[in-house]
């Protein structure tokens, strides 16, 4: 019972702050499509 | 990258200039795309309106290749450009390829008559999806066509994991799913750059989509100031004044005399509605409508066609498309006058959305239709 209970404890706290969170987004692994499209001959805003 | 009709639009491609002012432009976008390390470009219908040869002679200036998977040279059946490009990044390895829908006809010298053709673009896609999916994760097609082209190309070409469009204006916050593809649309005017992040995850590839807005506090590289600066000083000596100013005779005072209005037809000007209307155009002039040109000309854009269309009345009239007349007028509202007041002629007030044809993210940020058109209704 004792080593059950001292079981339950490690997973808690191991595993509770995992719960929950998003998956992490790590921007050195990541690749970005960026896009322009009908620029229509604008250069800058006309005022 | 960027996916079409970057050099004019349906209004200043009409301009008597447009050729001169979209050659200086070519070579101040390539000039900076090449500085902001672009990957492709994929040409639109308004970008094509002086010819296949004037895009080649762009493409030069790139240091990026110009995709067209069906845009062909008739005489060797050879494609115009490359019709896709493979970029590693990150170990992932991105395929792209450009379309232009066959839906549009190609301008140009007469000399290029039947030179170029655009050929049908799912045939095309097929073939090159069915290579790229040999060698790429990720598969975007650069599609430069219609709405219902859109879908048609994600529904019947399978494998392409992003159609990217270009000509579509009206920007979408979130990619539009069909089949398994998802379609994007950024908007226009360099209002929105569209963005794909792609995460790996285990095995699996995710993607996250979002819009941004480019706003004015982006701090403008100096490279590009300068490049700015030279394309105005370079756009003065290109254009001819076709500014019209409505007029009455010399010597004349009589509100009842005839104006003249040299070349303008369908457009009569504000002192051709001041004779019978007095008191709205009294109200007209105190409104910013009536100082509209003069904030071009103090930003020394007055000759800039991509800014007329919002600061005078009657560019782009199919009748004389070059020619208006300074200010938003009360015709820019109310519509051209010629024939009114006939009463088959009746003339009607502007709606909203053609109010936010002018007052778009990047020119009118503050816009509140409720709010603006209090500024502008004549009082009783």
């Amino acid at each position: 019972m004792k080593n059950l209970l001292l079981g339950i404890l490690l997973i808690l706290t191991f595993a509770a702050p995992l719960w929950g969170q998003a998956p992490s987004l790590k921007p050195d692994q990541g690749v970005s499509l960026v896009f322009s499209s009908n620029i229509q001959g604008e250069v800058e805003p006309c005022g | 990258m960027d996916t079409g009709d970057l050099l004019f639009s349906r209004e200043s491609v009409q301009n008597p200039n447009a050729k001169e002012i979209g050659d200086l432009k070519a070579d101040l976008y390539m000039k900076s795309y090449n500085l902001m390390g672009y990957d492709a470009f994929t040409p639109g219908d308004l970008d094509l309106s002086f010819g296949v040869g004037e895009i080649v002679k762009m493409s030069q200036q790139a240091n990026f290749p110009f995709l067209a998977a069906n845009l062909i040279d008739t005489k060797s059946n050879k494609r115009v450009f490359k019709p896709y490009v493979i970029k590693e990044i990150q170990g992932i390895k991105v395929g792209l390829f450009g379309l232009i829908s066959n839906r549009f006809s190609l301008g140009g010298p007469p000399e290029e008559k039947d030179k170029f053709q655009i050929t049908d673009p799912f045939e095309a896609a097929k073939k090159i999806v069915g290579t790229l999916k040999k060698r790429c994760r990720v598969i975007v097609a650069l599609a430069h066509m219609e709405a219902d082209e859109q879908k048609m190309l994600a529904t019947n070409v399978h494998g392409i994991h992003f159609v990217i469009n270009g000509h579509l204006t009206h920007a979408h916050q979130d990619p539009q799913l069909v089949a398994h593809t998802q379609v994007l649309i950024a908007g226009s005017r360099g209002e929105y750059l569209g963005q794909v992040d792609l995460f790996k995850q285990k095995r699996k590839l995710l993607s996250r989509y979002q819009l941004n807005p480019l706003k004015t506090e982006y701090k403008e590289k100096p490279e590009v100031q300068a490049w700015v600066g030279e394309y105005k000083d370079q756009l003065q000596c290109v254009l001819k004044p076709s500014i019209v100013v409505a007029e009455r005779p010399k010597g004349s005072t009589d509100s009842s005399t005839p104006i003249s209005v040299p070349e303008l037809v369908s457009f009569i000007g504000d002192k051709g509605c001041q004779t019978c209307h007095p008191r709205e155009h009294e109200h007209w002039a105190t409104t910013a409508h009536a100082r509209a040109y003069q904030t071009l000309v103090a930003k020394n854009k007055a000759s800039d066609a991509s800014c007329l269309p919002c600061h005078t009345t009657g560019f782009g009239a199919p009748r004389e498309p070059g020619a208006r007349f300074e200010n938003v007028q009360c015709e820019a509202c109310h519509g051209a006058a010629e024939g009114h007041p006939d009463p088959r002629k009746e003339l009607e007030d502007a709606e909203e959305h053609e109010c936010r044809a002018c007052h778009n993210a990047t020119n009118s940020p503050n816009f509140n239709f409720d709010i603006y058109v209090q500024k502008i209704i004549h009082p009783k």
